[in-house]
């Protein structure tokens, strides 16, 4: 089995690039929409949750910066319970995130994205350029946000 | 044979370069004074074919523990899934987990901390079309707890298991600014011949000012009563059961404020046999999961005292407010009452076993009907300058978990109330350092409350409580200190008190019972890059329960040794 296990491993690492999918999901009007409809040539995707305190962090930080990238598009995939999405849309509009065509929160209550970028624990901070993963982060510190605003600007400027 | 298959596919589909491969591996290693130990190493992989119309996409979980840190011990490909999806239609084949509506029905889960995986080794399909989803579910699933109604209870170690067959569909579509779903689900269970069939109707209404959410659902569970000539036959009763879900939120500039109302009426039993899981053929499936219902506690002391939803037998109300005090500052406040669907009578002595009950439609505060309650509320914000964010709350629980008597003569309930008060304060010092302070202050009381109803005039009721613990009132403390440096190196320090043991807790038959009054650990983590971590741990860990999502487990404690962690993505 070991054999197998490692044989697996060395294979897959040889091969290994991501690019984001093209699923269909929630958003929080209930909406059913494709993800690159929401991506666009640079775009900043969060798995985040309600109770997550590292993920509010990092969102509340965003917020600060976001607007002075105007070409990025903010995803923000949620990953609290599905009973949970009064409050989800609660906490939103009480916390102000500014929703618009360039900032999106996606449910994911089935996990398929979460086990599809083994996203736990979170947050699990992506950046993308032309819907290909070119940046993953796992986890939040205040001062963090030097690192993913260095980050944006290399992708848009490549 | 399936190994072959996927290291074939690997091997073609990396040689052409058409498939996208991403590896996530976590290794872990702990070795405690109590026997808490376990070694075990993860590979989750996923392949997927992105193509204009389609994707193909398979995830494979390989696991090699012995023993792992919860459950049972693995040695290989421990879950697969395949799957077809397009814009219309989507596939799969392996370990599905499908949701359907907000869960009251199904709800999959898979949360390796807690051993609790509810996906269904089968198949899954959706048509979507033009807003109307139609989903297909048909596959094995298999559960497994530790439960004390078992003989060799282990908290680590699973001594139940329930395996099933699901299938069923589920049907939603939007009529006018209404989403309307409705679906059934029938599961066969070999193991105690046992069927079970779920139904189910919702209703959303999502709008500018809130939103309004209604789901019903029924269960019907049949056991066979088998080929039994010789008497006593035993004839087992069709059960029918069911709940009522509601919910509405309304907007009012940047607050919101969200009303629910659940009840529900699955397996409605008598105190002495309400917590029997192995005998009770028609409580509610692992695979149902009630939408919102309680607080989902983020603070270590609070997540001991949480309380799940009991789908079988509950009445409860949920009222949260939330909103910005000013532009830095948010608060929430929260407030749950439930109590079992019946208040019971223990008529003629706790012998005798015969219990009444009167139905209860709102919450009741009487003890004879399980009451809980809890208010929490919580403030959060920034400071001006933004670099001090800060965390403070205030709990107050109060619940009744076992009514053991409620005769004339003497009613005894085991209770336990709490107030507790959690703090969480982080500061960026500068753009190197980052520090945050934890304390949390707990005052606790369990124990049974007992009275001896006098039936003689101007003798006063004899009221007593005896404390499941050395002290009436158990007072805990958690204080835990970390630093981040550059974000690469994290140090944190924890400290955990109590001042009264809880040996009495102890029946003497759990070796792994921790009878310590204090826990304290270090630790030290490096980020090599932003996904791939080391952390290193010395120290004890005190046990309890442990919610992740509204599913809580207990954890057994963690008593002097080490633990390593190891994370990277091989993207």
């Amino acid at each position: 089995m070991y054999r197998l296990f490692f044989l697996f491993l060395f294979i897959s690492t040889l091969f290994s690039q991501t690019n984001f999918p093209n699923s269909k999901v929630q958003l929080i009007d209930n909406k059913s929409i494709n993800l690159h409809n929401l991506t666009s040539e640079v775009s900043f995707v969060s798995f985040w949750a309600t109770w997550c305190l590292p993920c509010l962090k990092e969102i509340d930080k965003l917020n600060e910066f976001i607007d002075d990238y105007e070409n990025v598009s903010v995803i923000l995939i949620n990953e609290d319970r599905p009973g949970d999405k009064a409050k989800v849309k609660s906490f939103i509009r009480s916390r102000k995130y500014p929703i618009d065509d360039n900032y999106h929160v996606v449910f994911d209550f089935d996990k398929k994205l979460s086990r599809q970028f083994s996203a736990e624990p979170i947050p699990l901070t992506l950046i993308l350029k032309d819907n290909k993963v070119v940046y993953r982060k796992r986890g939040f510190y205040v001062g963090d946000e030097v690192e993913l605003k260095r980050q944006l600007g290399e992708a848009l400027s490549d | 044979m399936i190994k072959k298959i996927f290291v074939i596919t690997v091997l073609f589909t990396s040689a052409y370069s058409q498939v996208d491969i991403s590896n996530q591996l976590s290794a872990r290693y702990g070795d405690s004074d109590n026997d808490y130990n376990y070694n075990e190493i993860y590979l989750d992989t996923k392949l997927s074919l992105n193509r204009e119309n389609y994707r193909l996409e398979s995830i494979l979980n390989f696991e090699v523990s012995d023993p792992p840190e919860i459950g049972l011990n693995a040695n290989g490909l421990d879950g697969y899934l395949f799957g077809f999806y397009n814009d219309k239609f989507s596939f799969e084949v392996g370990d599905i987990h499908q949701t359907w509506g907000r869960g009251l029905l199904l709800n999959q889960l898979d949360f390796q901390n807690l051993d609790f995986d509810t996906g269904s080794r089968g198949l899954g399909m959706q048509f979507n079309y033009e807003g109307k989803i139609l989903n297909i579910i048909m596959g094995d699933t298999s559960s497994r707890k530790s439960t004390t109604v078992l003989g060799n209870y282990d908290p680590r170690v699973p001594n139940y298991f329930i395996d099933q067959f699901i299938y069923g569909a589920d049907f939603s579509l939007d009529i006018a600014k209404f989403n309307i779903g409705t679906a059934f689900l029938l599961v066969d269970e070999k193991e105690r011949s046992l069927s079970h069939i779920l139904t189910n109707v919702r209703i959303d209404r999502s709008h500018k000012s809130g939103e309004f959410f209604m789901s019903i659902v029924n269960k019907v569970s049949e056991k066979d009563s088998g080929q039994n000539y010789l008497p006593p036959a035993i004839v087992y009763p069709k059960k029918d059961g069911g709940g009522v879900y509601l919910s509405n939120t309304n907007y009012f500039k940047n607050w919101a404020l969200t009303s629910s109302y659940r009840k529900f009426t699955i397996d409605v039993n008598d105190p002495v046999i309400r917590y029997n899981i192995v005998d009770n053929y028609s409580q509610a499936l692992d695979i149902q999961r009630s939408p919102s219902g309680f607080y989902q506690h983020t603070f270590r002391l609070l997540s001991r005292t949480s309380k799940e939803v009991n789908l079988n037998d509950e009445v409860g109300v949920e009222i949260q407010l939330l909103g910005p005090i000013n532009d830095n500052t948010n608060i929430a406040v929260n407030y749950m009452k439930s109590s079992s669907s019946k208040q019971w009578y223990n008529g003629l002595g706790v012998l005798a076993g015969d219990w009444f009950s009167d139905n209860n439609s709102l919450p009741s505060g009487s003890q004879d009907s399980y009451p809980f309650e809890e208010i929490f509320i919580e403030l959060s914000g920034y400071s001006p300058k933004g670099n001090i964010f800060y965390k403070v709350g205030m709990d107050f629980q109060d619940q009744v978990f076992n009514v053991l008597s409620n005769s004339g003569e003497v009613k005894s309930f085991e209770i336990t109330e709490s107030f507790t008060l959690p703090f969480l304060v982080n500061v960026a010092v500068n753009p190197l350092w980052n520090v945050e302070v934890q304390l949390e202050l707990q005052k606790l009381k369990t124990g049974f409350d007992t009275t001896i109803v006098s039936d003689v005039d101007g003798i006063e009721d004899n009221y007593s409580f005896n404390s499941l613990l050395s002290e009436e009132y158990q007072k805990n403390l958690f204080l835990a200190l970390s630093a981040n440096y550059n974000q690469k190196w994290s140090f944190n320090l924890s400290h955990e008190s109590t001042n009264s043991d809880e040996s009495l807790l102890d029946s003497g038959q759990d070796e792994s019972f921790d009878s310590s009054n204090d826990w304290n650990s270090v630790s030290l983590a490096y980020k090599f890059n932003s996904d791939h971590m080391l952390e290193l741990f010395y120290g004890s860990i005190r046990g309890g329960l442990d919610c992740t999502n509204g599913v809580c487990r207990y954890i057994q404690a963690f008593d002097d040794g080490i633990r390593i962690d190891y994370s990277r993505n091989l993207d």
